[in-house]
């Protein structure tokens, strides 16, 4: 079996956007002493989903957890270099990390609806930056939970607990909650590895729709996710960037051994 | 069978007898404590005991006065610890986490939960009763305030530590402060549990009798006034069940099961919130 056929690629990817939504340069990472991720340089292209793939501890999800700046929650972790997102570096110390993270949003592996209503999860995070009308928070509330295809789902119980829907229609919920506030990045760290295999398709059919509104970077331990929901693949080794390609070349063509060995499932 | 098994087969046997001794010795005297409270508490319970004061030796009477001056102690006590060791709690489990400060404080309130009540009450005395020169029902819901803290204190912080700390990321993610984080995510998420806590301290104080001894001392008349000396249940069957007038002692069991039965039922209703909580998951 060829490594297009084991990964079951369709030769119909779409042609690569060239606008540039982030800019990675020079960046490192470190955990206290520990040197987490290694010079690495990246652009992300605009309304383009990339998939950042490699072996647990790689720094995938490190990396992603830079473009929000949610590791400054935790003292000791340290990013040095720029990350430039619509002209700024994200980087610097006085950038609204809030404004930033309405911009830049995260779904992460676990679903984390809030203790409080599926109406409120998604109101909550409106009411940080807005204050909009009943009706016209109905309005958003809506419109959130159709583009993360669970409207249908949930419509006749909107005030029920956010935490009694399924694993995989919370985890809708919270891509729900991310694209309300109308952000133009969206991180997915691992959305589906929680998830039934039924799940984890809607949650990918779901990915399909949205890239053509968003900047979407995934990071997936799921080769086959990578190949189906991306169009540029970055992966990861030991902190660094070992290779950036169009997904269907990465998979077809390997330029570098690590990669080869890695998607044909020698090591991680 | 050979001889290693039969070894083991005995030491089976006389760990389970040993066992299952131990328990049993453990259960009479509890059954005993109960049943001795139950048929002699049941025998003075009557109406009375909520509408009339306590009485002189001889008299009938009931228990009004200690039941209110209780609630009162318990209630101004709660009023305080409650805040106090919601703000502590949230500190150690959401702002202090890793710091050396908050293993201290930590620490501290370990040794606070441990204490001896009757140090609470000698406590207060040194800092309130003696300066003041009288005993008042301010200072025995200090005391009692101080037994409370650290139990408020412990489940907080237990109970916020329970609240996945992605919950937490993913608003924080949303744009959320810290404080709007803590607000409206880590306490609703622990809202049951934080009270259950409460229920719970509220049960440890209710039958506390030594910070009292100190403190708010009793009082045999009704008197709501928080400033002297102030009836209650566990001073007030302390002393009636030292006596040997036959009314005394009856009203000291019937308070005695007074007090018992709430604390049943506070612990009753502490497990079905925690129960309904767990189910919503």
């Amino acid at each position: 079996m060829t490594p297009s056929e084991m990964l079951n690629i369709e030769s119909s990817q779409s042609t690569l956007t060239t606008d540039i939504d982030i800019t990675v340069r020079d960046l490192n990472f470190y955990y206290g002493n520990s040197h987490a991720l290694k010079d690495i340089n990246l652009e992300f292209g605009k309304k383009e989903t990339t998939a950042i793939i490699g072996p647990s501890g790689c720094g995938k999800s490190t990396l992603l957890r830079i473009f929000n700046r949610i590791y400054t929650l935790y003292p000791g972790q340290e990013a040095k270099g720029e990350i430039i997102i619509n002209g700024e570096n994200i980087l610097d110390p006085k950038v609204n990390v809030a404004a930033l993270r309405a911009k830049v949003g995260m779904v992460f592996q676990a679903p984390t609806p809030f203790p409080m209503s599926i109406y409120d999860n998604i109101a909550y995070g409106i009411r940080l930056y807005e204050k909009p009308s009943r009706r016209e928070m109905d309005e958003r509330v809506e419109k959130a939970l159709r583009g993360a295809a669970l409207w249908d789902e949930v419509k006749d119980k909107l005030h029920a607990s956010g935490q009694s829907l399924s694993g995989g229609q919370q985890q809708r919920l919270c891509i729900a909650r991310t694209i309300a506030l109308k952000p133009q990045v969206l991180l997915l760290d691992e959305p589906t590895s929680a998830l039934d295999p039924v799940s984890t398709t809607k949650i990918e059919d779901l990915l399909d729709d949205l890239r053509d509104e968003y900047t979407i970077v995934i990071v997936t331990h799921n080769m086959q996710q990578a190949a189906r929901v991306s169009q540029k693949t970055v992966f990861m080794y030991m902190g660094e960037v070992v290779e950036v390609a169009q997904t269907d070349e990465m998979f077809l063509r390997p330029k570098e051994e690590r990669t080869k060995n890695y998607i044909t499932g020698r090591f991680g | 069978m050979n001889a290693v098994v039969r070894r083991r087969h005995f030491a089976n046997l006389v760990s389970r007898t040993l066992i299952l001794a131990a328990t049993l010795l453990v259960l009479a005297f509890l059954v005993w404590i109960c049943g001795v409270l139950l048929y002699e508490g049941f025998s003075a319970f009557k109406p009375t005991l909520f509408t009339e004061m306590t009485p002189p030796p001889g008299e009938s009477g009931g228990l009004a006065n200690a039941i209110v001056g209780s609630l009162m102690l318990v209630g101004v006590a709660m009023f305080v610890a409650t805040p106090i060791g919601l703000l502590a709690g949230t500190y150690l489990n959401e702002y202090g986490k890793g710091t050396w400060l908050a293993s201290v404080v930590r620490f501290v309130n370990d040794v606070l939960l441990a204490k001896p009540s009757i140090l609470a009450g000698l406590f207060v005395y040194e800092i309130i009763v003696a300066p003041m020169g009288s005993f008042s029902g301010w200072a025995g819901s200090a005391a009692l305030a101080i037994i409370a803290i650290p139990v408020v204190v412990r489940t907080t912080e237990d109970m916020m530590n329970l609240v996945p700390n992605s919950m937490r990321e993913a608003a924080y993610a949303l744009g959320a402060s810290r404080s709007r984080v803590i607000l409206s995510v880590s306490y609703r998420a622990a809202r049951v549990g934080i009270t259950t806590g409460v229920i719970l301290a509220v049960a440890r104080i209710s039958g506390e009798t030594a910070p009292l001894l100190f403190t708010s001392l009793n009082n045999q008349f009704w008197s709501t006034d928080m400033s002297h000396s102030i009836a209650n249940l566990p001073v007030m069957i302390f002393q009636f069940a030292m006596n040997p007038y036959p009314d005394w002692q009856a009203l000291a069991w019937a308070g005695a099961l007074l007090i018992t039965l709430t604390i049943l039922a506070l612990s009753i209703i502490s497990r079905v919130f925690l129960r309904s909580a767990n189910s919503q998951h």
